[in-house]
């Protein structure tokens, strides 16, 4: 069992066909057989062809056939009377299992929308030897030829000429196909280009098959070249290769007389042997081989928050430039960095595949502040020296003002990062051992708290009750003066009346006085040193006494006064001394 | 007047003998908060205990509580923060370290709401502690006085009235004081609650082993004594629930 056939058909399922010029007329899908009935031992081709179209083509079911070989995809043009014409066409060599009749199922392609079907194909087996070529191919509208190949023909060949056949992986080669060509009338056939297995590769533009204008010669003779195809070619794995010929059917020497001669030439096998790169790659390579220029620019430095900014990251020169990754940068945290968009400017030629690519970043600062995108590297495999080189760019510093309130620029909400307790943990100790204090040192309830709080009413009541006392006292000394006034004057007087009976008329008066100025005195509450005729009228007046009783106390002073110096006359001393002893009694009964 | 020196005499010594004390707990406490500092919290614990012998307030009981709680005996360091409550029952920090360690007990009891007044009073009433408010007292006492003797003394009328009703005032405010000082000694000394430190208790409905188990209480949940019966304390939980509880498993803040 060979699964070769199985593996690569899949991998065809989802092959896309390149474009070709204007279509003379619309697409058809054929499937031929080259042999049926067939033998068992024999193998047989399966060719299932689209002509005038490009689309995916859905290979049928193989599983009563070994697949021998294939697919093999090939392409070819033709330029008949200024229209151009093209077929792709897989080809499938298969070989019979058992004997019997197979149905080689339905191909499908489907072109500008459309779903073209080949009819199937009844395969007959027989045993025994092979059974000579009759071309049976049901459902089959293209004409197919079928002719013996001819390994080798002196005045037809083709080439696969290599620019390298010996390379760095991921270097680039151009491939050449070329066709030499002694014959004058030519059509091209069939063209069985080899598949580029572990090779990527970069088409050149397409263009019109010519004859160059100059002639080569080859072992003397001289042929008319024209370039088939080329490519551009990098190998992707180290090894040694050798290049599937190509195949090429062509009709020469066809006139209006001559039907022609249908010939098939096979082309050189080239190998080319892939090194590997070095191993002591820098960090930042990442897979670019050829010879590069690395650049890298922001369209601004300073920027409002959520304001965008481009980073343009530019490579350009030659050598693998679809294969180059995107770099990996470092951006500040707060960056928010949207994946690059890839812009490629690309040309393919004969010098290789040059051109640049450029790598463009919108970075978007959230957060206000100063950042720094830090130096950008960007490291290749040079492959004209063999050494690795790295390319540096920036570093770029950004200064981030405030968006003072602007709304985000990219539509999305400014995400706030919320400061969130990770940890649970206890809050520290007290250091301030100051803070201590003694066991029961409390100051409410001692004694000096009492002393401070209720020491000042104690103290106050003290003051007060002294201050009472006191006056108290003062008062008492009048109240006996005026309690003994009374008595008083009654013993003065009594000491008058004994002068009164002893004659001595100017002692009694004397005495009579001070029974009345003492009594008056000590009555009123003035003290002896202000006793006065003025000061006792004054006190009289203010208790409201009688005019009368005013004026006799007047009288008995005045004669008094007159006595100590003449001799009273008007009044004897006996009725003086009654008159005083009555004004003395009246005055007890109005002084309180 | 011999008595009298002999008594100051004696004052005088014992204040001394406070003071070195006081510099014995201050050494201790210091060389624990060094050990705290570099995580050894075996040895911090050990100088804190070492100077609770001589002192009291809320930094030393701070201090045990966070040893404690670093060591993992939560149930010893939610006794510490509550006791330091005591000294300042507003204190941010004691309040947030024991709102942790209170995570990390079994019981989780729904206390019942306090209203923003009522937050408000407990702090006034304990925010200066007994001897802020005597100090306040004595102030007040002054003033009354000193209003007082306007009253008798005055020059004018108006002075006198002054004096009179200021006094009066003054006393007034003195004596509602003197009662927030006295709650506040309260509070810091009256032994009213205390934390459940066996690993699981039964509270009994009745001072008595064979009665009837009320509910489960573990290890660090704080309850309120409303009473003593020989040695079993009547208590309460936040949620209201009351029970019996032995006095061994039980330490008084």
């Amino acid at each position: 069992m060979k699964k070769i056939g199985r593996h690569s058909w899949i991998a065809f399922l989802g092959l896309v066909l390149f474009p070709l010029f204007s279509w003379g007329q619309g697409a058809t899908l054929t499937a031929t057989v080259d042999k049926n009935p067939v033998s068992v031992n024999d193998v047989f081709t399966l060719k299932i062809t689209l002509t005038n179209g490009k689309g995916n083509i859905e290979t049928p079911d193989l599983n009563d056939f070994r697949v021998v070989f294939g697919p093999s995809r090939s392409s070819s043009y033709r330029i008949v009377n200024g229209r151009q014409s093209s077929a792709i066409t897989f080809s499938y060599t298969l070989r019979p299992k058992q004997t019997g009749t197979f149905e080689i199922g339905v191909a499908k392609a489907s072109v500008d929308g459309k779903v073209l079907t080949t009819s199937p194909i009844k395969v007959e087996v027989v045993k025994g030897a092979s059974s000579s070529s009759s071309s049976a191919s049901q459902g089959s509208r293209g004409a197919t030829q079928s002719s013996a190949p001819k390994s080798t023909n002196q005045n037809l060949m083709v080439r696969i000429q290599l620019s390298k056949s010996n390379v760095y992986k991921g270097e680039q080669v151009v491939v050449s196909f070329s066709l030499l060509s002694r014959y004058n009338n030519i059509d091209l056939g069939e063209m069985d280009f080899p598949t580029l297995d572990g090779f990527w590769t970069e088409e050149f533009p397409e263009q019109e098959t010519t004859w160059e204008p100059t002639l080569e010669v080859i072992n003397g003779m001289q042929y008319r070249k024209a370039i088939l195809r080329q490519l551009v070619v990098f190998p992707q794995r180290p090894g040694t290769f050798e290049i599937d010929p190509l195949t090429l059917s062509a009709n020469v020497n066809r006139s209006f007389f001559n039907p022609g001669e249908s010939i098939t030439v096979r082309s050189n096998t080239p190998r080319i042997t892939v090194n590997a790169l070095p191993d002591e790659a820098p960090e930042s390579f990442n897979g670019a081989v050829g010879n590069f220029d690395f650049s890298a620019t922001v369209d601004k430095t300073e920027v409002k928050a959520n304001e965008a900014i481009n980073l343009k990251v530019k490579v350009t020169g030659s050598g693998n430039l679809s294969l180059i990754d995107e770099p990996d940068f470092q951006f500040p945290e707060d960056f928010e960095v949207y994946d690059p968009e890839t812009d490629d400017r690309i040309s393919v030629s004969t010098g290789g595949v040059r051109g640049s690519r450029t790598f463009q970043y919108l970075i978007i600062p959230r957060y206000p502040g100063e950042y720094t995108i830090p130096e950008l590297e960007f490291s290749f495999f040079n492959t004209n020296t063999g050494k690795y080189q790295a390319a540096k760019a920036g570093p770029f510093n950004f200064s981030i003002s405030d968006d003072a309130g602007n709304v985000p620029a990219a539509g999305a909400p400014r995400a706030k990062n919320i400061v969130e307790q990770s940890g649970l943990d206890i809050r520290y100790i007290i250091t301030d051992e100051n803070l201590l204090r003694a066991p029961r040192s409390q100051f409410f309830g001692t004694p000096l708290f009492w002393a401070g709080s209720a020491g000042p009413f104690a103290l106050l009541i003290i003051f007060l009750i002294y201050h009472q006392r006191k006056e108290a006292l003062d008062k008492d000394v009048r109240g006996r003066r005026k309690r003994g006034a009374s008595k008083m004057a009654r013993k003065r007087l009594k000491a008058a009346e004994g002068a009164l009976k002893s004659g001595d008329s100017q002692l009694f008066y004397q005495e009579i006085f001070k029974a009345l100025y003492g009594y008056l005195g000590d009555k009123l509450g003035i003290p002896i040193g202000e006793l006065s005729r003025q000061k006792i009228l004054a006190e009289l007046q203010r208790n409201e006494l009688k005019e009368a009783t005013v004026n006799d106390v007047m009288y008995v002073i005045d004669t008094c006064e007159t006595a100590r110096f003449a001799p009273v006359t008007e009044t004897s001393d006996e009725v003086f001394y009654n008159r005083t002893a009555e004004l003395i009694e009246n005055l007890e009964g109005r002084l309180k | 007047m011999k008595k009298l020196i002999v008594f100051f005499w004696v004052l005088f010594l014992s204040s001394m003998a406070f003071g070195q004390s006081l510099d014995y707990a201050r050494d201790q406490f210091s060389l624990g908060n060094e050990a705290y500092m570099k995580g050894d919290y075996e040895t911090a614990l050990n100088h804190y205990l070492e100077a609770e012998t001589k002192t009291e307030g809320l930094a030393i009981n701070y201090n045990l509580g966070n040893a404690y709680f670093k060591l993992g005996d939560i149930p010893e360091s939610i006794l510490h923060y509550e006791r330091a409550l005591r000294f300042d029952p507003s204190n941010e920090d004691v309040q947030y370290n024991l709102s942790i360690a209170n995570d990390m007990i079994a019981d989780k009891i729904e206390v019942l709401p306090k209203s923003k007044l009522q937050i408000w009073w407990t702090n006034f009433r304990y925010s200066l502690g007994p001897d802020g408010w005597a100090e306040i007292c004595i102030g007040l006492a002054l003033a009354s006085v000193l209003l007082f003797l306007l009253y008798y003394f005055g020059g004018s009328k108006a002075l006198r009235r002054f004096g009179f009703f200021g006094g009066l005032v003054t006393f007034i405010f003195l004596i509602l004081t003197y009662t927030l000082a006295q709650s506040a000694e309260n509070y810091r000394y009256a032994e009213k609650s205390a934390i459940v430190f066996t690993d699981k208790v039964d509270v009994k409905s009745e001072p008595r082993g064979g009665s009837v188990n009320v509910f489960v209480l573990h290890a660090g949940t704080k309850v309120e004594i409303l009473s003593q019966e020989g040695e079993w304390y009547e208590v309460e939980i936040a949620s209201g629930a009351q029970g019996w509880i032995y006095q061994d498993e039980l330490r008084l803040i």
